[in-house]
């Protein structure tokens, strides 16, 4: 995995030098006509929320909260000289995360109060179609670490089997680029996402809290005929993306 | 401009490189061993588990199961399921140290079990690890590679261990796998040889094991671990 990360990560950089020595090449040529202006950048997202949308009998979930929940490369591709409407795509990684309350009386507490905290963090590759500033796309996304702890407990993070999850787990996304600064050699955008795992992090009957349980975690009589839930969770973020100019 | 470029792309092959975590390690939160009913007819109660097992493997659902009674030997300590609590009864698993009950906490590796002929049958035999009986399939597996940590370890005022806790992660194997069954064109499963018998079944692995023996047995301490 880290191989086949750390060649994507040069074969895109190698890319992305060529089409600037491309760039530079063809300044001269098209200067009476308005620029095909190219945006590769980075982009970081400041703060996000998550939240698992379907739960097994005798479980729930809260949203959970964090920093720092994507980073990568951004590179916005007009489809004309231009135009409003265009082609995106992101390269970096992306997290994702729930609160899960297992069963009622978790942590010796009671009325669904004890819980913990899921954070997955993924490789993720999304492409996007954007309407004049409205984003629509999907994501492709592997699998970096899975951890699972509860914030009262000073016990290490339970990492997670990676052979339990989607090799790639796919997601919808929607959200907006806002130009809040715009120079010659750049914009800075304020970037909104919102995110549906639609297919589930994990593989089939893999995920152990989507399993049926009582109210103290113990699984039920009929659990052998029982289905066991994914993990299907919805999250969003807003953080900032700054896209250098690269004119044709 | 390229300079920019080759810094970020650096930069996210180095953040990339840095948090990528295959697992499993450490115990799963969700497996608690004190449960207290705090309503209906059994507020009040508590419910103390010796251990709980998540598991998944070849052909195997993942699965919890939590073990009600425990025995402490001066080798290891054995963890019982909850639906077969009565004696004479195979262990869901059993740890096993190296030199036998450790006297201190610490991280302690498995080593990997080996195969060889007793009788008319192939058995397994291992010094240092965890095996586990599934009592879902009944197929019994044998350590390969995995960890066990003990967080917890009581004595008595002679000094005697009489419980340790902690956990375990760890990959396993059984002899040959459940649905092989020999033929005269095929004595033996693909991938195990009589003459350098090794494990060859199916794969399980222990997502997470949390045990802490309650028994009233003790043991005298070890001198050695591993």
């Amino acid at each position: 995995m880290r191989i086949f990360l750390t060649a994507f990560c040069v074969i895109a950089l190698s890319m992305t030098a060529i089409a600037q020595d491309g760039a530079d090449t063809n300044a001269t040529i098209d200067q009476i006509s308005e620029p095909y202006v190219l945006g590769i950048g980075l982009q970081v997202g400041i703060a996000s929320g998550g939240i698992a949308t379907e739960n097994a009998e005798g479980r729930k979930v809260n949203p959970d909260f964090w920093f720092l929940p994507t980073y990568g490369a951004v590179v916005y591709a007009p489809f004309s000289a231009g135009s409003k409407i265009g082609g995106r795509l992101d390269v970096g990684v992306n997290t994702t995360g729930t609160r899960t309350r297992p069963y009622e009386f978790y942590g010796g507490k009671s009325n669904w109060e004890g819980y913990f905290i899921e954070r997955y963090t993924m490789f993720c590759i999304a492409p996007s179609i954007n309407f004049a500033g409205l984003n629509v796309g999907v994501g492709f996304n592997f699998p970096m670490k899975a951890e699972r702890w509860d914030p009262e407990s000073s016990n290490p993070h339970h990492v997670i089997d990676q052979e339990l999850l989607k090799s790639m787990a796919m997601d919808f996304r929607i959200g907006g680029m806002i130009n809040v600064w715009s120079t010659k050699m750049g914009k800075l955008m304020v970037d909104i996402s919102a995110k549906y795992y639609f297919s589930g992090l994990y593989n089939d009957n893999s995920y152990i809290y989507g399993t049926e349980s009582d109210n103290v975690g113990i699984r039920l009589s009929d659990w052998e005929t029982s289905k066991i839930l994914n993990l299907t969770p919805a999250s969003a973020h807003i953080g900032i993306a700054y896209l250098f100019n690269l004119g044709f | 401009m390229k300079t920019l470029n080759l810094f970020v792309g650096i930069a996210i092959a180095a953040m990339l490189l840095v948090s990528c975590e295959e697992g499993p390690t450490s115990a799963d939160p969700g497996q608690e061993m004190d449960i207290l009913y705090d309503s209906g007819i059994l507020e009040g109660l508590k419910f103390t588990k010796s251990a709980d097992l998540i598991y998944s493997g070849d052909g195997l659902r993942i699965t919890a199961i939590p073990c009600l009674s425990d025995t402490l030997t001066s080798s290891g300590s054995h963890f019982y399921a909850q639906q077969k609590a009565s004696f004479n009864q195979e262990p869901v698993f059993t740890i096993k140290f190296k030199g036998g009950v450790p006297t201190a906490t610490g991280s302690y590796t498995w080593d990997e079990a080996d195969v060889s002929l007793g009788g008319f049958a192939f058995t397994a035999t291992f010094t240092s690890g965890v095996e586990v009986n599934n009592p879902d399939n009944g197929v019994t597996y044998y350590p390969v590679s995995g960890t066990t940590v003990i967080t917890r370890l009581d004595k008595d005022g002679n000094g005697n261990i009489t419980g340790i806790g902690g956990y375990f992660n760890g990959k396993l194997r059984s002899i040959w796998p459940a649905n092989f069954t020999p033929s005269g064109s095929q004595p033996f499963p693909p991938g195990f040889d009589p003459q350098s018998p090794s494990l060859a079944g199916d794969n399980l692995t222990a997502q997470s094991g949390v045990f802490y023996s309650r028994s009233p047995s003790n043991v005298r301490p070890s001198t050695s671990g591993n």
